[in-house]
């Protein structure tokens, strides 16, 4: 279980986030909604150790991870596997892009490849693999993230907004991953999305954020179809809101 | 016809010294400066320290550096009265070694280090996210940034091979020891052999051209042509 406890972040005068709490568990699937800038992202770097918190826990099957020296927190990290939203790719091909994840675990060649074969088939970029990734258009790249974070079989998947830059047939491809990711694998997995149709489709449980404050937070049927929160109320109904 | 015929057989020979002098003391003070130069420029791009600025203003002033004035340097160091003196290395080919070595240093050392400060800050935390240790990290940034260190090697040996103030002065011009390309076509023009001077200049361009060709294969091997792409159909 990846368990966050009152998370304060703040860049300068503006408060990213405050005192948020969140509790992931494998096999479910943890959705945080949200309007731009609402703090979804962080919350998310802050989990991957890409930023530290200014005050707050975070738990990982209940081993605190703040206090994690650096070698605890590499290991902490090859446990995880995060998909960013602006992704970034290496000049390398396809392949190598999707491997690249096992050879800094030092896998064995043949599993590697294996793996590999079986995250690029299940993107529909097995094609390309031996295509330079930065050819590729934008719908493409996000699935190639989404293989390389695959392949390393992580016990958590962090996704930053996984299907902004998708059509709607590859909203369905990555969303089937995702699910059968959490229910084949028990995987635990934290996606964020300003989509709240998306949430409604495959999330168990929500945690609806607006300007670094959580607003509700509870299973995803209750939240998104009887809101207690008149915030999430109007957020659920495209109304513009501000904490 | 052959070049026995152009040169005459003793003409060739020493056409032949002279090619092979330019291109093992270039070849050799290159290799020297990108031993030290990638990991240092690397090493400045990708750690932030007190005094960094100063640092990369001063390397990138001495990637200009006058060839003439590193020879005037060099050879007070090397001449008897020099620090180097009793190393008796005036008017020799490690000295023209060291003047080449010595310009090289900030042309690989800068162009390293913008090409590895370049490297998006994003793909960093990418390599971080995956689980990478330090070394990894480092790693994978000086592959990533590989175009633009090749690239730096590329001018530091087109600068080298074409500069002919420093090793002029402190390798003498000497016959079949320390005569290199630039410095005999300098020699030729003066005496008015104006034809072996030329015949020199376009050994010195078509060689150079063959070695950059070469380096430039390695940097664009299986990437293409790279940057931005102007959009067709558009005046």
């Amino acid at each position: 279980m990846l368990r966050l406890r009152n998370i304060w972040k703040s860049y300068g005068a503006r408060e990213a986030l405050r005192g948020i709490s969140l509790e992931a568990e494998g096999g479910r699937i943890s959705c945080i909604i949200g309007p731009n800038g609402s703090g979804k992202t962080t919350i998310l770097r802050i989990a991957d150790l890409l930023e530290a918190p200014d005050v707050g826990e975070i738990a990982f099957d209940g081993d605190d991870v703040l206090s994690l020296g650096p070698e605890g927190r590499i290991d902490y990290r090859r446990r995880m596997a995060m998909v960013f939203q602006q992704p970034a790719l290496y000049d390398l091909t396809v392949y190598d892009n999707v491997a690249m994840g096992l050879r800094i675990r030092g896998m064995d060649k043949g599993v590697a490849a294996k793996r590999i074969e079986e995250a690029l088939k299940a993107v529909n970029l097995y094609d390309l693999r031996a295509t330079r990734a930065q050819t590729l258009s934008g719908g493409e790249v996000q699935r190639l993230c989404l293989a390389g974070a695959m392949a390393v079989e992580p016990e958590c998947l962090l996704l930053d907004e996984p299907t902004a830059n998708l059509d709607p047939a590859n909203v369905i491809i990555v969303e089937e991953i995702i699910r059968e990711y959490a229910s084949d694998k028990k995987g635990i997995v934290v996606f964020t999305t300003h989509n709240m149709f998306e949430a409604k489709r495959i999330a168990d449980r929500v945690l609806l954020l607006i300007e670094g404050r959580a607003i509700e937070e509870g299973d995803a049927v209750e939240v998104l179809n009887n809101p207690k929160e008149d915030m999430t109320a109007r957020f659920l109904k495209g109304e513009m809101v501000f904490g | 016809m052959d070049l026995t015929d152009i040169f005459g057989q003793s003409l060739l020979n020493e056409v032949i010294s002279i090619t092979a002098l330019s291109f093992r003391v270039t070849g050799l003070a290159v290799a020297l400066a990108a031993l030290l130069a990638i990991p240092l420029g690397s090493l400045l791009g990708l750690f932030d320290f007190r005094g960094k600025r100063a640092l990369v203003t001063l390397i990138n002033t001495l990637m200009g550096l006058p060839p003439v004035v590193v020879g005037l340097m060099l050879y007070l160091v090397l001449s008897r009265s020099g620090a180097l003196g009793p190393l008796d290395l005036l008017y020799t080919p490690t000295a023209m070694v060291m003047a080449q070595f010595i310009m090289a240093i900030p042309i690989i050392m800068g162009l390293s280090y913008s090409a590895v400060s370049a490297v998006p800050q994003r793909l960093v935390e990418r390599t971080v996210s995956l689980g990478a240790t330090r070394n990894q990290l480092v790693i994978v940034i000086i592959r990533e940034a590989r175009v633009g260190i090749l690239a730096s090697i590329v001018a530091a040996f087109g600068g080298a091979i074409s500069e002919v103030g420093a090793i002029m002065l402190v390798g003498g011009n000497i016959r079949y020891f320390t005569r290199a390309l630039t410095t005999a076509i300098v020699l030729y023009t003066n005496m008015g052999e104006f034809g072996m001077a030329i015949a020199l200049g376009l050994i010195l361009l078509s060689t150079s051209f063959m070695i950059n060709l070469f380096l430039t294969y390695l940097q664009m091997k299986g990437q293409g042509t790279r940057g931005p792409k102007l959009p067709r159909g558009i005046d």
